[in-house]
């Protein structure tokens, strides 16, 4: 070692900055199946949450040096993965898009029962209601609801007091039964 | 209406047919890939923020300095009274007027060079998205702040050691402290005082504030009152004034000393001494002087050691 000095200090220290972004790369990439996934749900839209995951992953690389715990790994993207999510969704309202067309259900179809056709009406009325939540709403529907997280968990991976995460469920499901209630009416 | 459970039960099946599964396989590797390429550019950005930030205060300052030099209201010359040799022909006599700064002091160009440059450096602050360039910028956009509010109202000038004199003077005084002047009538007298620029940076002393007779001209202000009308250089501790030289701006390091005469008029209702039925008397404490520093202009009623006493009759002028 006494005859190799310092020479080897140099390319080591400069590949630490590469291995460093590599290392990351690998672990934000380890998680981007539950980060797809999360987005797709919250926002209804696979292509756009492939790019919410890319951003995401972007905005994790720049933001590294706020990741305290390493151990909290998944929940810190978690958490800026749903903030992308919320840009996005903000930025939506903002550029308003084409309407998908209600789902309809051949009344002629034999094969298909009564009960059935109710089912698929009634989802797919929930799942209107649920696109015209606002985004807040629809984060701690999908957090509590999909992601099966208590309500510190969500008031902690997103940031907010658990009353506040209370709060929005609760207007979140309420308008979600006044949206089919109003649906089943007009049927 | 559907009940809770049921309400949760669909609720729960709605999100899950929204689930699409695992994600693309290409994803993992946009992803890979968008940090990679981000990590060289992040960097040439950081400094790029850096080197911009740096350029935007260092821009505003350049163009708050040229703006203050272009606009300084005195120029780097002396005053209209001054002459620009540097030794008149001896014996030189001082006259009213010289070394008087005319114009008006009022850094209005300043302050306004002043706050458009707060404003550009306060909004560097508060748009730029590097925390320290914000710190920076708004560290610079207080010192400017700060100049803003101190312009032209800085007191550089005291009066430390030196010399302190005035002539024609009476050697008996009525028990209080001052100097005495011995004048009849709107007669000169001459004082001698040791400047110091008690400030930690140097300055250009400029002359003698304007009087106000001097400035509504012959047909204005009548000489009623005494005042001070002109200025001349003085050889360090010098008191005669035979060896006063016409004042020239004159750069005071800080700490450093200049002698100056200040020419007075001593007022119509002057009286050498005191008369049998009693004297009144006016005090000047203070000489208007002005100087520059930093490219700003300031003027500065110095406050005089002791007052300068003229003593006047109780029964009206003559």
């Amino acid at each position: 070692m006494n005859g190799r000095p310092s020479a080897l200090l140099v390319p080591i220290r400069r590949n630490s900055v590469t291995n460093a972004a590599a290392d990351f790369a690998d672990r934000v990439a380890s998680e981007t199946d539950a980060a797809y996934r999360l987005a797709t749900v919250i926002l209804g839209n696979a292509m756009e949450a492939e790019d919410v995951v890319a951003d995401a992953a972007l905005a994790a690389w720049r933001a590294r040096a706020s990741l305290r715990e390493s151990d909290r790994f998944e929940a810190w993207f978690s958490r800026i993965v749903v903030n992308a999510c919320r840009d996005r969704l903000r930025s939506r309202r903002r550029r308003p898009v084409a309407e998908m067309p209600a789902v309809e259900i051949a009344a002629t179809s034999a094969s298909l029962g009564a009960d059935f056709r109710d089912g698929v009406h009634h989802r797919d009325a929930l799942s209107r209601a649920f696109e015209t939540l606002e985004p807040d709403e629809r984060i701690v529907l999908t957090l509590r609801f999909w992601h099966d997280l208590t309500i510190d968990a969500i008031a902690e991976r997103i940031g907010i007091p658990p009353g506040t995460v209370k709060s929005r469920l609760h207007h979140a499901t309420g308008r979600l039964r006044t949206a089919l209630t109003v649906g089943e009416g007009e049927r | 209406m559907t009940d809770d459970a049921t309400f949760e039960r669909d609720l729960r099946a709605m999100l899950t047919a929204r689930d699409p599964g695992p994600a693309p396989a290409g994803l993992a590797f946009v992803v890979r890939e968008r940090i990679r390429s981000d990590q060289q550019p992040r960097r040439i950005a950081r400094w790029g923020a850096w080197i911009g930030a740096a350029g935007a205060v260092a821009a505003t300052a350049a163009v708050f300095i040229v703006a203050l030099w272009v606009a300084n209201p005195v120029g780097p010359g002396p005053g209209p009274g001054a002459s620009l040799t540097p030794d008149a022909t001896p014996p030189y006599v001082m006259q009213a007027g010289d070394g008087v700064v005319t114009g008006e002091h009022v850094p209005l160009f300043q302050g306004l060079a002043a706050l458009i440059a707060f404003a550009a450096l306060l909004l560097v602050a508060i748009r730029t998205k590097g925390k320290r360039q914000g710190i920076a910028a708004a560290l610079g956009s207080l010192v400017i702040a700060f100049v803003v509010v101190t312009i032209g109202t800085s007191d550089a000038l005291v009066f430390r050691d030196g010399v302190y004199g005035v002539t024609p003077y009476r050697t008996v005084s009525d028990g209080e402290p001052g100097l005495y002047v011995a004048v009849t009538g709107d007669q000169p007298f001459h004082l001698v005082l040791t400047v110091t620029n008690g400030s930690r940076l140097p300055l250009d002393l400029l002359g003698l504030i304007e009087p106000e007779s001097l400035r509504a001209g012959p047909d204005g202000v009548s000489p009623v009152l005494p005042r001070f009308v002109g200025i001349a250089r003085l050889p360090d501790w010098d008191v005669v004034l035979t060896s006063a030289q016409s004042f020239e701006r004159v750069t005071i390091p800080a700490g450093a000393q200049v002698t100056v005469a200040v020419l007075g008029m001593a007022g119509v209702c002057a009286l050498p001494a005191a008369g049998p039925d009693g004297q009144g008397g006016i005090d000047l404490e203070h000489v208007g002087l002005v100087y520059e520093q930093l490219t700003i202009v300031h003027t500065q009623d110095f406050t005089l050691p002791e007052p300068v006493k003229i003593t006047t009759s109780m029964n009206g002028c003559p």
